[in-house]
């Protein structure tokens, strides 16, 4: 799958989290979204494509991803 | 199920409405006490005792009218001799229905009304069935002393103008029936009586043929006439009916309730049965008449397969074509992955087949890829109503509308896309209930006969967001919030939060007034009048959820009913129209890719064991690929097999040159449906699928209500939905061997709660069922969250307002939405291919006068429409009911691309597409779209290839 389209998908879910001055809330929320809703197939994709260095995620959503990958090492 | 099967009899007729009443009055009629509600007519209590006082003009769908003098009893006491039917029935009443004056005086009425009717019955389309034969014989009328050689109107001229029904002037009484239907039932006030006395007659609009007039063909008048002067086409052409079976409407997910009244395995006509819950005996004109598509020679009766898009069809035994999709998609699975092939469930099959779609995916398949329709209509409110509420489906029954003081209508079109739920919502207005409309057109509900909207929000397309949440400003500022509920029923905690965000100044109407283009007072006053009503009532569509923001507003909606303690009880709530016939049970069934049935996620360790131990598989733990995923994946060349049933992408979803790029990367794609659709182009299965005549099975409507589809023909290609996929999952080696569908309700019903008292029994002895129905709610469950919410406490969630990337520009400076129309429905497979086609036989590009003028576009003239993602060519229809800057459009027919131009935008939380704000230009063209003429092109080379098959066929065997 597209990179850049998980990279936009994940932005804007962060976007739609990110309204407040908690910055640990919002990216909970994206965490939670993202587990409960993408197949292992996306969230593959999208923390290799961190992992490669390959931009465009804004913040909340480059912590969420982040989380995603560290959990996702940690069950292997 | 055979209980239904009832010889033809009329429905019965009680004469007036039922009336509901605390107090009761008890009566005598010819000797029989008997006991009704206060406000009973006298007429309804006879009828009750078993006594049927004759009658033309009363039929109980409609208030009694006491025009045609029949009816008239004697009652102790009482002067005269008053009309039964708009007598109430009084405490300690004498009544006597027939004795030697009454019955003289009927036979000459009857005699007055037989001077001047034709008596041509042995010849006439409703002879057997005609209410005025009736009454001639039952007041046992022998001789029509004034002769046959007066004035009459025996010449007067037939009105075929519609496809449906004749109007037959010569044969009417004047009772009116037919102007009551259409005022009291329907709503639209099309008819009425011209001229007086002896010219009086029946007039559609200014006396125009019906086809001509405000008349939108719903039947109801057709329905109720008591002679031949109205009169299904249908009927006349094969005579009267001989047996009934009762069954659900294939379309919208109002999910009308139906009489098939059958010849054999013919369907005579459809009549709405008076005992639905949903419809109460009324329909529109798609489930009324719109039915031939059953029937129609372009449905495909034997399965076909190819192995490249590009060759023609070749027709085999359903055997063959069933080893060849199992094979096709093992040797995917095995070359690919287990994840590389999924399906796609049908929201217009039975909830006993969506359940075998998504059991097929998780057992057969061995993955989560399963997903439906919802995902481009309602998942939205799956989303938000869940997680706000603890639900993902509408509070309320239909007929809580009818207790509603201030109703809000928030994205939604109930008179063209739910018009039954759209005639009982104008009847309460009518009553006097207040209503606001937030659209950024002006729907017909905003000014319609004896309507009008208090306030019309006419927003800027994609500011719904803001919109709610400076309503939701407005009572907490104003001090009008439900605190006492509020306290009890929600999480305080959250509530204090969202409390905070919701009184920034920055969601004040007066800081929202320009992004929404809505004036600060208005949504100060719509506001007030929603949270100071008794009882308001929110109603909402997919101008909501089809929005980068759709689960957001879907939120901000059920915040501000919880703020306005406007949940729990009738006349409230938060209710999604839900579109398809059966898309509320088609998510009920788990056909998502993160639930199983019961809307339960598949990350819970409890719920997957219980399946595991029925179904004998293990189940994945982690979601699947939604739909616009599995296109991704597809042109990325991970995803490579797909089942698609009754659902057709290739038109409906957005972004039209994506959705055919995936179809084609496809190494097998498997369409099972009626026709050959836009996505059966691109495949290399075709499965011929069953319609909702020809099998047995239950539809959930938008009201929770599951209620029976009831087989009244044999499939024309042998087999009923559920039973293919049945049979691909034997050749897939997961063993599925269910005799007839109840089996599978049952199972439906051991494994998920909210079902769990779900019978095909009960279904008979109820008619139908709201969900949960189970041992705390024997019957069902109209309202929901009465004592507490299905999660317990409600939760306020906040919802701030992100404007979507879909911006006009210089570029792209108009707006486009769309939506739909009533005659015809959705994708138009079903209605196209009936006489709908009469009102709607293109879409059209509804643009404002200054915008059309500005680029020298007038009226009829070819327009292009083009978006970043595309552009396609539609004739102008230049109305106000749009806004400048703001262009409309339907997709219900495939060659008008309205989704080449939509684009790949959605919601952030569930990828439901953005199709309600497209960034657009209109400019005049002088021919097609190079995507139009592309289109034709392609669907004339694989109408070719079916043809082929068909004339192989007919070689071998001729």
């Amino acid at each position: 799958m597209e990179a850049a389209k998980l990279v936009r998908m994940a932005n804007q879910i962060a976007a739609n989290f990110d309204y407040g001055p908690d910055q640990a809330k919002a990216v909970a929320g994206v965490v939670d979204h993202m587990r409960r809703f993408w197949s292992p197939m996306m969230l593959e994709e999208l923390v290799e494509h961190q992992a490669k260095g390959d931009g465009g995620l804004t913040a909340v959503a480059q912590m969420a991803v982040t989380q995603i990958a560290q959990e996702r090492r940690a069950a292997r | 199920m055979s209980e239904a099967y009832k010889p033809y009899r009329r429905a019965d007729d009680l004469g007036t409405p039922a009336v509901a009443s605390e107090r009761a009055v008890r009566l005598n009629i010819d000797g029989e006490e008997i006991t009704v509600p206060e406000g009973t007519t006298v007429m309804r209590a006879a009828a009750l005792t078993g006594t049927s006082v004759p009658r033309l003009c009363a039929t109980d769908s409609l208030e009694s009218f006491g025009s045609c003098r029949l009816c008239l009893v004697e009652i102790e006491g009482v002067k005269g001799l008053p009309a039964s039917c708009t007598t109430e029935a009084k405490d300690g009443m004498r009544v006597t229905t027939q004795n030697a004056r009454l019955a003289n005086i009927r036979r000459n009425v009857m005699e007055l009304y037989i001077s001047d009717h034709p008596l041509d019955c042995l010849t006439c389309p409703t002879n057997g069935d005609c209410e005025l034969q009736d009454m001639a014989g039952a007041v046992g009328l022998r001789e029509v002393r004034y002769g046959y050689a007066g004035e009459n109107h025996l010449d007067a001229q037939k009105d075929t103008s519609n496809p449906y029904f004749t109007f037959d002037p010569s044969k009417c009484i004047v009772c009116s029936r037919c102007v009551r239907a259409c005022e009291e039932t329907q709503g639209t006030f099309a008819l009425t009586i011209d001229g007086r006395g002896f010219a009086s007659k029946v007039a559609a609009s200014q006396n125009q043929p019906f086809l001509d007039s405000e008349c939108v063909s719903c039947g109801a008048c057709v329905q109720v006439c008591p002679t031949a002067t109205l009169t299904e086409n249908s009927l006349i052409d094969m005579g009267q009916p001989e047996h009934v079976a009762v069954t659900t409407c294939a379309y919208c997910g109002v999910g009308c309730s139906f009489r098939a009244e059958m010849k054999g395995g013919e369907v005579v006509r459809m009549i709405p049965h008076k005992d639905g819950q949903a419809n109460h005996g009324h329909s529109c004109v798609k489930g009324r008449f719109a039915f031939g598509y059953a029937t129609h020679a372009e449905r495909i009766t034997t399965p076909l397969i190819r192995e490249s898009i590009h060759d023609p069809w070749e027709q085999v035994s359903w055997e063959e074509a069933i080893g060849f999709a199992a094979r096709a998609l093992k040797g995917i699975q095995e070359k690919y992955g287990r994840d590389a092939i999924g399906g796609i469930t049908s929201s217009r099959c039975t909830n006993e087949e969506t359940y075998l779609v998504q059991k097929l995916v998780r057992a057969a398949f061995g993955n989560n890829n399963v997903d439906t329709c919802a995902r481009v209509c309602h998942s939205p409110t799956g989303y938000g109503l869940k997680s706000t509420l603890g639900e993902s489906a509408g509070t309320q029954a239909f007929d809580s509308v009818l207790k509603a003081d201030v109703i809000m209508v928030i994205g939604a079109n109930p008179t063209e896309a739910h018009p039954v739920f759209g005639s009982q919502l104008k009847r309460r207005l009518r009553a006097g209930a207040k209503l606001i409309v937030a659209d950024p057109r002006a729907i017909d509900l905003v000014r319609s006969p004896h309507i009008q909207a208090d306030y019309h929000l006419q927003l800027r397309p994609g500011t719904n967001v803001p919109l709610i949440n400076a309503m939701a400003h407005v009572v907490l500022s104003e001090g009008l919030e439900a605190t006492a509920f509020i306290r009890e029923r929600c999480e305080v905690d959250a509530y204090e939060d969202w409390r905070s965000f919701i009184l920034e100044e920055r969601n004040s109407p007066e800081a929202m007034e320009s992004v929404t283009g809505i004036a600060a007072d208005t949504v100060r006053a719509a506001a007030r009048l929603y949270a100071s009503a008794p009882n308001g009532a929110i109603y909402y569509g997919l101008g909501v959820s089809e929005h980068s923001q759709g689960s957001t507003m879907v939120m901000g909606i059920a915040n501000l009913a919880m703020a306005t303690g406007n949940l729990g009880r009738e006349g409230v709530g938060v209710n999604p129209l839900r579109g398809q016939n059966n898309v509320q049970g088609s998510c009920d069934m788990g056909s998502f890719p993160h639930e199983l049935p019961g809307y339960r996620h598949v990350s819970d360790p409890q719920v997957r064991a219980l399946f595991e131990a029925e179904w004998g598989v293990e189940i994945l733990s982690e979601p699947g690929c939604r739909i616009p995923n599995m296109f991704d994946a597809a042109v990325a060349g991970q995803f490579k097999g797909l089942y698609v049933q009754g659902e057709d992408m290739a038109q409906s979803d957005p972004d039209t040159h994506h959705v055919t790029a995936a179809l084609s990367a496809l190494e097998c794609l498997i369409v099972q449906d009626l026709f050959l659709n836009e996505t059966a182009k691109f495949a290399h299965v075709f499965l011929p699928g069953s319609s909702f005549l020809e099998k047995n099975g239950t539809f959930t409507n938008a009201e929770r209500r599951i209620s029976p589809v009831r087989k009244v023909m044999e499939p024309l290609a042998g087999y009923e939905d559920w039973e293919v996929t049945q049979a691909l999952s034997n050749a897939l080696g997961y063993p599925m061997s269910y005799t007839h569908p109840r089996e599978i309700m049952d199972e439906i019903a051991r494994l998920t709660p909210t079902f769990k008292g779900v019978t095909y029994d009960k279904l008979d002895r109820l008619g139908s069922i709201q969900w949960p129905c189970n041992d705390a709610a024997e019957a069902g469950t109209p309202t929901m969250h009465v004592e507490e919410f299905v999660r317990g406490k409600g939760l306020f969630r906040l919802t701030p307002f992100v404007a979507t990337d879909e911006r006009t520009t210089a570029r792209y400076p108009l707006l486009l939405t769309t939506g739909r129309i009533l005659s015809q429905y959705n994708v138009g497979a079903q209605t196209r291919r009936t006489a709908n086609l009469t009102w709607h036989d293109e879409d059209v590009l509804e643009i404002h006068p200054h915008d059309a003028e500005q680029r020298g576009i007038v009226m009829g003239d070819w327009v292009g429409l083009k978006s970043r993602a595309g552009e396609t060519v539609l004739r102008a229809d230049i109305t106000e009911r749009v806004q400048p800057g703001v262009v409309y459009t339907t997709f219900h027919h495939p060659e008008s691309g309205a989704n080449v131009v939509t684009t790949d935008n959605s919601d952030w939380a569930t990828n439901c597409p953005e199709y309600k704000v497209t960034a657009v230009q209109a400019y005049k063209v002088t021919q097609l779209s190079e995507w139009q003429e592309k289109f034709e092109r392609f669907t004339e080379q694989q109408l070719d290839l079916l043809h082929k098959a068909k004339a192989a066929v007919q070689q071998k065997v001729g």
